[in-house]
Formats: C-alpha cells, sequence, structure tokens
C-alpha cells in the first residue's frame, strides 16, 4: 500500500464547493470550521480562472507534526496525518506552521475563543475505536476503516479531487492529462465527462430517422 | 563494589539530565487502530467485510477506480 494523497485538477475544478459541503455534512463539523474549502485565483479573469479544493495533504514530513509542543500528531502506516484531540492543547502552533492552513480552531471549545484543532482526517477518524461514537463526536466518520474514500473526493461532480492510494490516483490523473490534450479541448463537457469513445455514435433516433 | 554502586548512583543521577525525544517518529497520542480491522456501526461498504489487510487494500484500489470515468461505460 502506498500513500493515501489528494490530487486536485485545477482544470476541471468548478468550484462548486460540492467537497466542501460533503465533508461538513458527513463529520457533522461545527459552524466556523472548514476542514475543507475552494481556493480560487485570478476570479472573474475569463480563461484564467483557476480553482483548487485545499485541506490537510497529509504531508510526509508535516511541519505540523514537529511544532506541536505536545507531540499529539501521529502518521498512520497509509500516511495519513491525524492527532489525538484529548492531547491537544489549541496553542494554534500547527496553524500557522501549516502552509495551507488545514488547522482549524473552534470557537466555542474548552479554551475559550480557540478551541482544539480541528482538520480533515482523509476520513479516517482518529484514535478512538474505529467506527465507534467517541470517534464520531470527536473526529467525524471513518470511511477508511469502512471500506469506503474521502467523502469530499467520491462526492466530486467533475472528479477533480482524486483521493486514495497515490500510485492509483496518479494513475488514473495521468491518464486524464495525457487523453485530454491541451487548449480549448480542456474545456467543456469532455473534459468534465469524458468523450465517448465512438465520436460517430448517433442517438437512436437520429439513427432511425436517417435509415428511413 | 563501591565503584560500582557510585557508578549507578551517577548514571540515575544525570538521568534527569537527559533531553527528551523530539524526533518525528515519537507521538503522546493513544495509539490508533489498522482502518483494514473494519468497523461494527453498520455502516461499511457493500459487500466489503474487514478484517484482512489485502482485501481491505483490494476494496481502496477498486474504490479508487469509481472516481476513473476512463473505465465507464462511455
Amino acid at each position: 500500500m502506498a500513500r493515501m494523497k489528494f490530487i486536485c485538477d485545477s482544470e476541471r475544478c468548478i468550484e462548486c464547493n460540492g467537497c466542501v459541503t460533503a465533508c461538513k455534512n458527513e463529520h457533522e463539523v461545527p459552524w466556523g470550521v472548514n476542514r475543507r474549502r475552494v481556493v480560487t485565483i485570478n476570479d472573474g479573469v475569463i480563461g484564467q480562472e483557476k480553482s483548487v479544493s485545499v485541506a490537510c495533504m497529509h504531508c510526509s514530513d508535516a511541519p505540523c507534526m514537529a511544532v506541536c509542543p505536545v507531540d499529539c500528531f501521529y502518521r498512520t502506516d497509509e500516511g495519513v496525518v491525524l492527532h489525538d484531540k484529548d492531547i491537544c492543547i489549541g496553542c494554534g502552533y500547527c496553524s500557522y506552521a501549516c502552509p495551507f492552513g488545514a488547522p482549524q480552531f473552534p470557537s466555542n471549545g474548552t479554551f475559550g475563543l480557540r478551541g482544539k484543532m480541528d482538520k480533515c482526517t482523509f476520513c479516517a477518524g482518529g484514535p478512538e475505536a474505529d467506527g465507534s461514537q467517541a470517534e464520531f463526536d470527536k473526529y467525524g466518520r471513518n470511511r477508511l476503516a469502512e471500506g469506503k474514500l474521502p467523502i469530499c473526493a467520491e462526492m466530486c461532480s467533475t472528479k477533480a479531487l482524486l483521493g486514495g492510494d497515490g500510485d492509483v490516483i496518479s494513475d488514473i490523473f495521468r491518464n486524464r492529462v495525457m487523453r485530454r490534450g491541451k487548449g480549448s479541448e480542456v474545456w467543456g463537457w469532455g473534459t468534465a465527462y469524458g468523450r465517448a469513445p465512438h465520436p460517430e455514435t448517433k442517438p437512436a433516433a437520429t439513427a432511425a430517422a436517417e435509415k428511413s | 563494589m563501591m565503584r560500582a554502586l557510585i557508578g549507578v548512583g551517577i548514571v540515575l543521577a544525570l538521568t534527569a539530565c537527559n533531553e527528551r525525544d523530539q524526533s518525528l517518529t515519537t507521538s503522546a497520542a493513544k495509539a490508533d487502530g489498522h482502518p483494514w480491522q473494519g468497523v461494527q456501526n453498520g455502516f461499511a461498504a457493500p459487500g466489503y467485510q474487514g478484517g484482512d489487510k489485502t482485501r481491505w487494500e483490494m476494496q481502496m484500489k477498486q474504490r479508487a477506480q469509481t472516481q476513473n470515468e476512463y473505465v465507464k461505460s462511455n
């Protein structure tokens, strides 16, 4: 098993925020906390607008782990960076260290205005019993243990966001990039949903009308 | 004998002077289970049963292919 990774295809992301909504719904993330968000650059500039869905990237050499004064982070065998909320003191060092702004802090926690850190878990829960209510309450659903992939990637309507085994999703992404061409070809229906393998194929009604 | 006792005493006395291991391999977090062990909450993917690492890895690979539109019907 390789490492679990996310890839977001900025050519496909349409800033629908479906991934953000799905994540919040699946894990019942509190108000004010966004484990995932969509960042858009050149907003409104025709042809130059690009969006990318960002969350914890589960870094191989995670800076949040390096700076945590209470060592509450750990990395699973699958390369997912998780943390123990029972140890977290909500200091916010991880927030300053993270280049992606992944660590989030609810404003209604034990520590007043800045509660214990919350972040994307790659839908892998936390250090409570897998699938337990305690795990859900603290970290959200453990979809990996349920044999599923992160909800944000599985719900992505254009499949811009891919999540899973790094080797597998990089193959999917590589194949897509090789086949979709470049320039104007990357826009439109074919980009989002793939082109028909037989472009000459016509709807049945049209073909019947031509025959008669 | 006396030297040995003094040696042990010095070692014990200086133990507190050691620096705590700060490498990234250490963590104070509780031990977490493996995802391939499965869940008992009834939300497992249809047809999937946990408990076997190889089966879980296969499930992850198959599930990832649902994100690949080039293997779909059209």
